[in-house]
């Protein structure tokens, strides 16, 4: 994987992550827009 | 008054050509966004108690988080992204309505009215965000122009949507934290529609619009 792809993944999990703990802190009940 | 509808022509706007930095780190973030909303949709389902899986307060949630995986898979490439500081203007927004929600009291004892007026916020929501299409987005953004059904009637129905859905859960209590949400909520979207505004109002397009839809956010108010 050269290193555009790796950033590219890095973004993906991080965003997930921060989203995911955001909505779980928001009882799951945030509008994501 | 019939209004000219939809977007700019493709040629003329929105599908010209994205940015040089766009690519493969717009698209992981498009598909990261899409799988968080996506997984906020299943659990707001999943954690919802007994009897509540159809109150609007959950599968109206639900539906919204759902459409919007969608529409983050689809969407089209950005056409000028915001600077910082209006990136940064839809935080307030997001975290008061987050807030709005995880203050408002349990389900089962809310009023019929509030339950009717969230469904009301979130059908409102919902037309708004699939008549915007692969137009959507977050964060302000120029794509595309869309100005056909609930973008006829104000700029920013989506926004009014969510207003309509966070007073319903304000006016469910009501308690002072509820409250504060709210308070924390409103200028946060008038911030948010300024700041979109500014950075969109530099496409002509926009600016046609502007001039033919003047309500912002409530008909004939602002």
């Amino acid at each position: 994987m050269n290193g555009k792809g790796i950033g590219g993944l890095v973004v993906f999990i991080g965003i997930i992550v921060l989203l995911n703990v955001l909505s779980y802190l928001f009882n799951w009940g945030w509008f994501f827009y | 008054m019939v209004f000219l509808l939809i977007v700019a022509p493709a040629a003329e706007s929105g599908d010209v050509s994205a940015p040089a930095w766009a690519g493969d780190t717009e698209a992981w973030a498009n598909r990261a966004f899409a799988v968080s909303a996506l997984i906020a949709a299943v659990m707001r389902c999943w954690h919802a108690g007994a009897g509540e899986f159809w109150l609007p307060a959950v599968i109206g949630v639900a539906a919204i988080n759902g459409l919007v995986a969608v529409l983050f898979f689809a969407r089209r490439p950005v056409v000028s992204l915001g600077a910082p500081w209006q990136l940064a203007s839809c935080l307030p927004s997001m975290i008061g309505s987050g807030l709005a929600l995880r203050l408002a009291p349990g389900l089962t004892s809310w009023p019929y009215w509030a339950h009717g007026l969230f469904a009301a916020g979130a059908l409102l929501t919902l037309v708004a965000l699939a008549w915007l299409g692969r137009s959507f987005g977050v964060m302000p953004a120029l794509r595309q122009t869309v100005q056909a059904g609930p973008y006829a009637l104000v700029r920013h129905p989506a926004y009014l949507g969510e207003l309509i859905m966070t007073l319903a859960c304000f006016l469910a209590g009501p308690g002072w934290l509820a409250a504060s949400a709210w308070v924390l909520l409103v200028p946060g979207v008038a911030w948010r529609i300024w700041a979109e505004e500014t950075l969109l109002s530099a496409d002509p397009h926009y600016q046609a619009y502007q001039q033919q839809v003047r309500s912002r956010l409530i008909p004939g108010v602002w």
